[in-house]
């Protein structure tokens, strides 16, 4: 059965205007949803992460580092669930009851290789998330920009380290479930309108982000594409 | 019939602080208020059995309760200020959300006023605004029920003696007040979390500081220290379980199985902690809060980001001086620097906490991890702890030194 990543996007200053009383019904309802996806045996994995506010994004531009710190936009990737199901529909149905503030969005993208490690959250000390971005003109060259990131970071990663990644296929291949109102809508991809679209994605031990941008600053990922840096929230 | 008691229980934890605050304003005393709502809910049971639990049960309370005062107003032919307002009131009571609020509101603060001693407060907020019974309170602080009968007689009292008024404070006055009330929270939950006497913790004390932590920021929504001491209460919460082992030991937190921790409500603690910090807080609360989210995300003690807590403890020392948050900011210079520096930390407090127990256990803890021998500490800790658990923990670490020396 192929994975699905089904990506929170968080408008975080919106989340920040949540009431006590909704975000109880959050946190509840985030429970219970992972309570109903392994039951159906669809569970994989789940992690949140801290706001974008601590994170980084690490680029090389011009033979220089470049290294940002959060928050990048509006929304942010907030965590994610990976899933498994017969078919994106099958993904799409389960990430439709997924429950979500307003403002937010999930994105269902389809596994194109690798696993992760489930149960992160019993590994000793820090662990970061490293999003691998690409910015391209069209799909066709964001998927180059990928294979290109893909093929120069295979023996990059320190072993033990490593908690496990996935590469995500093309945009097109995924859907998106954005909420207005209690009203939820489902669109197609691609979604390249944004410049830079997450293609895979990584988690590593570390001790501090300053250690995690240094890492990330020598690798393939931040000279042809870049790097988003954020720490778990291990809960 | 067990339906309808569970649904009514549901509805006087939940509901009656909204409905006792509303019948305080109408009828201008909290005994007046606390009467009536009792009347109603006798009025209830046989109602509710009839024709099921209504709707909006607060409201169904709120004009069961006015009619009855009116009718006793009524039959004691005293026509007081307050009663064309009991007069207008009919069934239908179309109270907005924001008149509830406010009401809840005025209660929380009157029963918090600072002209109370501060037991008085914990004690007239426990039964008025959590709807705990007298004795349930005398149970909670081991007390006995009389004397928390007639502390909550005396605050009521006091009240009506010196006419605290029946409001919610301006801008002004509110940041002195807020800190009462929060002050009042707080102790709630610290006493539920290490009970001056017999077992370590009371869950049901610590619960309701929970909620009264939510209600807060629901009626407060803009103030950060609420959301601080919210997500500091869940934190602690969420770890309340694991805090004991099976035979009820205290466990330390380095010791805790951490894969029982309540994660939701970390995440709970977590939200409002980021809620606190946007709304641009870094005071008492938030800044205990961003410790205790250090730790409930820590996947081990190890591996606690100690810089981070110690950053915190060196804030809130600026901020409110304490010879207690010196002692446990030591704990994190001892993972973060050493024993020894951790010794030289606590060196000056040894004068303002000789009669505090922790001060021993720790001292005895920094000096053991040096090679000493800290029986005489451990020995002087026992003498001044009064938790049972707490000196049956004192008792195992001088067991466990008498081991390592053999």
């Amino acid at each position: 059965m192929p994975d699905f990543m089904v990506m929170i996007s968080a408008d975080e200053s919106r989340d920040a205007q949540l009431r006590a009383a909704e975000m109880k019904a959050l946190v509840e309802g985030d429970s219970a949803y992972e309570e109903k996806l392994r039951e159906v045996s669809a569970f994989l994995d789940a992690e949140r992460l801290r706001p974008s506010a601590e994170g980084r994004r690490v680029s090389v531009r011009d033979g220089e580092v470049r290294v940002e710190i959060g928050p990048f936009g509006e929304v942010a990737l907030a965590g994610y669930y990976l899933v498994q199901a017969d078919s994106l529909d099958a993904a799409v149905k389960l990430a439709d009851e997924c429950p979500m503030a307003p403002g937010s969005a999930l994105d269902v993208r389809p596994v194109m290789t690798g696993k992760l490690r489930p149960g992160k959250s019993d590994a000793q000390g820090r662990i970061f998330a490293f999003a691998v971005l690409g910015s391209a003109a069209n799909e066709q060259g964001w998927i180059d920009v990928m294979d290109r990131i893909d093929a120069s970071s295979r023996d990059n990663f320190p072993n033990d380290r490593m908690l496990g990644g996935v590469r995500l296929h093309a945009p097109s291949q995924g859907r998106r479930v954005v909420a207005s109102g209690n009203q939820r809508a489902i669109f197609d991809g691609p979604f390249l309108e944004s410049k830079e679209v997450i293609g895979g994605l990584f988690f590593m031990r570390m001790t501090s982000i300053e250690e995690a941008v240094r890492w990330a600053s020598e690798t393939a990922f931040v000279k042809i594409g870049a790097v988003e840096i954020r720490e778990l929230w291990r809960s | 019939m067990e339906e309808l008691s569970r649904a009514l229980d549901d509805v006087l934890r939940r509901e009656k602080s909204r409905v006792v605050g509303g019948l305080v304003r109408l009828l201008g005393s909290i005994d007046a208020a606390e009467d009536a709502f009792q009347e109603a809910v006798l009025a209830a049971i046989p109602n509710w059995q009839a024709r099921g639990t209504p709707d909006n049960p607060a409201a169904w309370l709120t004009t069961a309760a006015k009619n009855h005062a009116r009718d006793a107003a009524r039959h004691r032919r005293i026509v007081d200020a307050k009663a064309p307002l009991l007069v207008e009131s009919d069934m239908v009571s179309p109270e907005t959300i924001e008149s509830v609020s406010d009401d809840e509101l005025r209660l929380i603060f009157t029963c918090c006023h600072p002209a109370l001693t501060l037991e008085s407060q914990v004690a007239l907020t426990l039964k008025v605004v959590a709807g705990f019974t007298t004795d349930e309170i005398a149970r909670a602080f081991l007390s006995p029920e009389k004397t928390i009968a007639q502390r909550i007689v005396r605050a009521k009292k006091t009240i009506e003696d010196k006419q605290l008024p029946y409001e919610v404070p301006d801008r002004a006055e509110l940041p002195e007040r807020l800190a009462s009330v929060l002050a009042v929270v707080y102790l709630v939950f610290n006493e539920g979390h290490t009970t001056r006497e017999g077992p370590l913790m009371r869950l049901d004390l610590q619960a309701e500081a929970l909620r009264l932590a939510r209600v807060l920021c629901e009626l407060l929504p803009s103030e950060p220290e609420v959301f601080g001491l919210y997500a500091l209460v869940a934190f602690s919460f969420a770890r309340a379980a694991t805090r004991t082992d099976e035979r009820g030991e205290m466990l330390l937190l380095s010791e805790q199985d951490r894969a029982r921790w309540d994660r939701p409500t970390i995440r709970e603690g977590l939200m409002a902690l980021e809620r606190a910090r946007r709304l641009g807080g870094r005071a008492t609360y938030v800044l205990q809060a961003e410790i205790a989210a250090c730790h409930a995300t820590a996947p081990a003690w190890e591996s606690t980001d100690w810089r981070r807590i110690l950053r915190c403890y060196d804030d809130l020392l600026v901020l409110a001086p304490s010879p207690i948050v010196a002692l446990n900011r030591a704990v994190a210079v001892c993972m973060h620097d050493g024993p020894a520096a951790a010794l030289a930390a606590i060196a000056e407090l040894a004068e303002p906490l000789a009669s505090y127990h922790l001060f021993y256990a720790m001292r005895a803890d920094f000096r053991r991890r040096l090679g000493e021998d800290a029986r005489d500490d451990y020995g002087r800790a026992l003498d001044l702890a009064n938790n049972d658990t707490e000196r049956n923990f004192l008792r195992r670490q001088i067991d466990s030194l008498g081991r390592e020396r053999m």
